[in-house]
This record gives structure tokens, sequence and C-alpha cells, in this order.
């Protein structure tokens, strides 16, 4: 699920800064920057693992800031083809159902790599499982257990200006999405294979 | 910016969730040991190791020790798995030869069921259960 990446970028420290241990501000810096967003063609950034190499600061002539090259690794989120996750459905449509972990909302299963006996229920808005007579439903929130399929990631381009007050924001593609499937034995509401210790072999429903 | 190496190698969750708890005991000490202002971090820093970290609470990751995973590779070592499937086994801790059959590719070709019985069994002695989720839902 989670990678190491290695990254060389230039950071700046501010004067305000120099009071601190240089590691400490670099690792301020670092984070500022990179946490929580998504790199092109990387994957989710989480936190600066360790440094690698520090350069020597170079002073800027006119706020006084460090200039500092620095090499460093990110721990970074990008789950592999096949990689077996868990996650929570967030929402259903009739493409399909949204999943999200705690800290990442695009992970998506279409419908047609769910179980094949699945219908929608347009009414209550959830997917149902038609397997030998019984109905399981995938409800909202539910733990669901996945395969991660294919990832795609879309570079963001800024909003052109006479574009900006218009259109609304949540219309962009996210810059990283996962799309998965469920659909094989073992996969799906994970309420549905869990074996208790005392019982043998029962499907939980 | 420059990426030099979008994959030097694979964290297991447990070691990621080791990190962001050590990180955490770092700030919460440097805060301790000088101004409040110093301490504070980026929002978007905060926002993402605590998800992060509850995420992986509640994850196989929030009950393992080092000591578990060596155990764990060091009992599986005889056994043909791929680096990427012992590495899932230790982030989902698979309960029944269904969820193992996800993890492990082409299992009924490689392993015959005696093989994939004892798996399950290392599997079970070694890595300790996860951790029960906090609601119970329809309590069966």
């Amino acid at each position: 699920m989670f990678i190491l990446s290695s990254f060389v970028d230039l950071v700046v420290i501010d004067p305000e800064d120099f009071s601190k241990r240089t590691v400490d501000a670099l690792e301020d810096q670092i984070n500022k920057k990179y946490a929580n967003k998504v790199v092109y063609n990387v994957g989710l950034c989480i936190c600066l693992f360790d440094i690698l190499k520090v350069s020597e600061g170079m002073i800027d002539h006119g706020s006084g800031s460090a200039h500092v090259n620095v090499e460093f690794r990110l721990v970074v989120f990008r789950p592999f083809k096949g990689e077996i996750m868990t996650g929570r459905i967030s929402s259903s449509s009739m493409h399909g159902i949204n999943v999200r972990t705690d800290f990442f909302e695009d992970i998506f299963i279409p419908h047609t790599s769910l179980f094949d006996d699945s219908s929608f229920d347009v009414k209550e808005n959830v997917w149902i499982w038609n397997n030998d007579g019984n109905e399981f439903y995938m409800d909202k929130n539910e733990l669901i257990r996945f395969r991660i399929e294919e990832e795609a990631f879309e570079d963001q381009l800024p909003i052109p200006p006479h574009m900006q007050d218009d259109r609304v924001e949540a219309e962009r593609k996210p810059p990283y999405r996962l799309i998965a499937s469920a659909q094989q034995a073992g996969m799906g509401l994970v309420s549905w294979w869990t074996e208790d210790e005392e019982e043998d072999g029962e499907e939980g429903g | 910016m420059k990426v030099l190496n979008p994959r030097v190698g694979m964290l297991s969750n447990y070691e990621v969730l080791q990190h962001i708890i050590a990180t955490k005991e770092r700030y919460a000490a440097a805060h301790l040991a000088s101004s409040a202002a110093a301490a504070m971090k980026a929002e978007n820093l905060e926002t993402v190791m605590r998800e992060v970290k509850d995420y992986l609470s509640h994850t196989a990751a929030g009950t393992q020790s080092a000591a578990d995973i060596d155990n764990f590779m060091t009992a599986m070592s005889s056994h043909a798995l791929e680096k990427a499937e012992l590495l899932q086994i230790i982030n989902e801790r698979p309960d029944s030869i269904a969820e193992l059959d996800c993890i492990i590719e082409e299992m009924d070709a490689r392993f015959d069921e005696n093989t994939q019985a004892e798996l399950l069994d290392i599997v079970k002695k070694w890595l300790p259960a996860k951790p029960k989720e906090p609601e119970q839902v329809n309590g069966d």
C-alpha cells in the first residue's frame, strides 16, 4: 500500500526559522509542501521518511532566506495492481460503488467488477448481491475488501481566470484515482467472509 | 523538484504506522522543550498523519510488533511465496482460505490443500489477530 520515493528539491528556510535545528526546519518545510498532496505519476505523499543529503545553504540577498538543495525520501501511498485492500463504502450509484479509506477518497468499483449476480436498488441507493437466494446488502459505511485493478493520474492544470467563478470546483477530476474490483471469493463486504474461531466455515450474514 | 526514484522500496503498514507514531512523539517532545509556536505543524501534515494513523490502527498493523513480523517471515521462508504476497499477508492478515486465495496468485495450482492449511496456520500462529471493530453490526 505504501512505498518509499526519493526526491530532490530546493527548500527555502526563512530567517525566522534559523533558530530551529536545520534538519527540523527542513523537515517542516518539506512536510508543508508535500503532505497530503498527490505528485503526478508518483502517488499521494504522506510525510517525510528521512533526509539523505543536504547541500550548503545559499543565502538569498533579498529576503535573507537560506536556499538548500535537499535529497530526501517520502512515504507515499500507491497500491500496486492486484493489491488487496480494505475500505469503507462512501456512496453507491448505478455506475458502481465509491470506496474511501480514512485518508483517500477516490476509489471506485465499477458495477461490472462486482459479483455477477449483483443488482442496484434505486430506492435505497445500494448494491445487492444475490447469492443462492440470499440477499446481501452493500450498505454505506460497511467495510469492503477489494483488489486494485488500475490507477489514473490526472495532471491538474490551473483553471483559466475566465472560468474560475462559474465553473464548480467539484467537476475537476481527482488528481489520483483508483479503479478496483470485488468479484472473487473472499472479496466484497468483510462481514460476508468472517469465520468466527468457534464456528467452522460459516458465511457471516 | 525532481523525482529521483519513484519506487525505492515498499513499506509494510506496520512500518508506516510506527514511523507516524515516532514522528508524533518527536513533535510532542519538541513541543514541551520549546514554545507552542515553534511546535505548530502545517495543517495538511496534521490531517494526513491523523487519518493514516486512524486507518492503520484499525488494520492488522495496529496489533503487530517487529518480533511478530520477523517470526512470521522466518516461518514462511520455507514456502515459495512472492515478496508482494508476503507483504499483503502481513498487511491484511487473512483469516480464511478464501482470503488467502485472493492474496496468493494461482494458489490451487501452486499449493495443495494441506500446504494451504499449513500456510493459514502459520499466519494465525505468528501474526496477531486484527483489532476488533468498535461497533458490532447486528450482533451475530
